[in-house]
């Protein structure tokens, strides 16, 4: 049974679509980086899942209990950091958590062993006794991390838990993370950092005006997104005309552009043919300086889906 | 009860009332000085007032003045801006879904709110009790009069502070939730005298007289039903009940729309 499932979620305002038909399905321990503009519904279909928000239409399922159907118990299976949250600046840290402790319902016994756990986890157990307001934002982030975690929730809905972050505080948000993934936790984070995301998450999709327009392991959608790949080969100057045409020549050469020193070009063939165009230009008599395949990320990716290129 | 026991929103909004980190040490030790030597002097001032009273009539007139005029007055202006801000601050500070995802009940959350907030004013109403007593006691008010204007005091605290929290859950923004239930307070204080005015006019057209005692929304003025039941002429009984029922009554039904909206789902979301 897959531990979050979205079919075909729509979510409808006044006179805005925020979610069309949006569909998922995750299995326990997936972590799903979400990617999309502002504005694209992430937040909105963050909402709908953390029960926040009731759907126009379509299902939304976490555990395999729909979200509207049972509110209580759905609560209880998620932990939900948003991307603007408030903290108890009055309150010292250790008070913070045993207040969230005592709203889910955690035994008074039990609550100081869970809350030096949920301190460990997050590296704040230093700032155990220090008030709330004396912290950093990331220390801060940390902590409402913390909080979502004292009731040991299957699923975490993180939206976007790296803003803001100076890249020290990203590093030490992303590390946990990945702490929280070994822990077997099912992850839905969103965030507009893209390289951090390709870092640790088992599947990715890309939202734009409230439709998934892909989705899937993050190699499968470079696979199926672009298709061919970028070849960048470096030549003296004196040999560049003789190697625009040698290269236009090779078979699977799609296309071929001079970007200041560099040649680009786009093929669509195997790797394996790959060598083929470097053998062509070395037989057609070319001095190669350098020859590689452009590295792909995911902001290629996401700059070619939300570009409209693929659709 | 448990709801009350247990409940972490209440202990955590009365420990925020009764410590605030961005106030100063010696702010706080100003504070509770100014408040230490105003208790001493409020005792003071009134037994030596109600000692020196060398008639009922005038241990009356104290009784009325700390239960009218003191208690009363600091209840309409100190209850609706405590509750008013109980929620609001909530959804100012970004905190408010995190208590609604938690595993708390909204009748949890909106008691816990309400408590926290009926509580202080409660501290002053019992400050003043043995005042009040000893007032009564000299005065030869009745023991059903004293139990009634006791009851007064209790009804306008649950019911201002209820269309306080009733303010904060239906506004978004503290401000505006302080100024809806200042504008229910004054209607109830100055809008009932200006609808008897009003009436006043128009029967006066039809040459009929429009009795005080009478225009019962009146009745339902804070400061209207105990100066009838003191008035030694009439002694009127019923305004008094009228108006505990009503507070009592107008309290609860504005917790339960607040709790049984709160369980639809948090308001600001709702677009």
């Amino acid at each position: 049974m897959p531990m979050v499932e979205l079919v075909n979620l729509r979510k409808e305002y006044k006179n805005l679509v925020a979610v069309k038909g949006l569909s998922l399905s995750l299995e326990p321990g997936d972590i799903f980086g979400f990617i999309g503009p502002n504005g694209a519904g992430k937040t909105t279909t963050i909402k709908m899942l953390a029960t926040l928000l009731e759907p126009t239409s379509g299902v939304a399922r976490v555990d395999g209990i729909d979200v509207t159907d049972d509110v209580e118990a759905v609560r209880a299976r998620i932990g939900y950091m948003p991307d603007a949250f408030g903290v108890y600046d009055d309150f010292k840290v250790w008070e913070y958590l045993d207040f969230f402790c005592a709203a889910y319902r955690v035994p008074r016994s039990d609550r100081p062993g869970l809350i030096d756990m949920v301190l460990d986890l997050t590296s704040l157990t230093e700032k155990k006794d220090a008030f709330v307001d004396e912290l950093s934002r990331g220390m801060k982030q940390r902590l409402c991390l913390a909080k979502t975690l004292v009731h040991d929730p299957k699923v975490l809905l993180l939206d976007e838990p790296a803003s803001g972050l100076d890249p020290r505080a990203r590093i030490e948000i992303k590390e946990l993370l990945k702490e929280l993934r070994s822990m077997g936790k099912t992850i839905i984070v969103s965030s507009h950092i893209l390289p951090e995301l390709a870092d640790f998450c088992t599947s990715v999709g890309i939202i734009e005006r409230g439709e998934l327009i892909v989705s899937g392991p993050i190699e499968e959608i470079m696979r199926s997104v672009l298709g061919h790949r970028v070849l960048e080969i470096r030549v003296p100057e004196n040999d560049r005309p003789r190697a625009k045409e040698v290269l236009e020549e090779v078979p699977h050469v799609r296309a071929v552009k001079l970007v200041g020193e560099t040649f680009r070009v786009d093929y669509d063939g195997t790797l394996d043919d790959q060598s083929e165009v470097l053998l062509a230009l070395i037989h057609g008599g070319v001095r190669v300086q350098s020859f590689a395949e452009q590295d792909t990320d995911l902001e290629d990716i996401f700059l070619r889906v939300t570009k409209g290129l693929v659709a | 009860m448990s709801i009350l026991r247990e409940n972490p929103v209440l202990w955590k909004d009365l420990r925020n009332r009764a410590r605030s980190r961005r106030r100063a040490r010696v702010n706080r030790i100003t504070v509770v000085v100014v408040i230490g030597l105003s208790i001493l002097a409020l005792y003071w001032f009134g037994l030596r007032g109600i000692l020196a009273a060398n008639s009922a009539r005038l241990a009356r007139d104290l009784y009325m003045l700390f239960v009218l005029g003191i208690e009363t007055t600091l209840l309409l202006f100190l209850v609706p801006s405590l509750a008013a801000g109980s929620i609001t601050q909530e959804r100012e500070q970004q905190t408010w879904n995190a208590l609604l995802l938690s595993r708390l009940r909204p009748a949890e959350i909106v008691l816990g709110k309400y408590v926290a907030a009926v509580l202080p004013p409660l501290l002053i109403l019992a400050l003043f009790a043995p005042l009040n007593l000893t007032a009564a006691i000299i005065a030869n008010i009745a023991p059903i009069d004293i139990l009634l204007t006791g009851l007064h005091l209790l009804a306008t605290l649950f019911f201002y502070a209820a269309v306080g929290v009733f303010c904060s859950w239906a506004c978004r923004r503290t401000f505006i939730a302080n100024a809806a239930a200042f504008a229910v307070t004054g209607f109830f204080v100055v809008g009932t005298f200006i609808l008897y005015v009003l009436a006043e006019e128009m029967f006066r057209g039809g040459r009929t007289y429009l009795v005080v005692e009478e225009f019962l929304p009146l009745w339902l003025n804070p400061y209207m039903p105990v100066t009838l039941l003191m008035d030694r002429s009439s002694r009127m009984v019923t305004p008094s009940l009228v108006y505990i029922v009503f507070c009592f009554t107008g309290a609860f039904l504005l917790l339960l729309i607040a709790m049984r909206r709160l369980t639809k789902g948090p308001k600001e979301l709702e677009q």
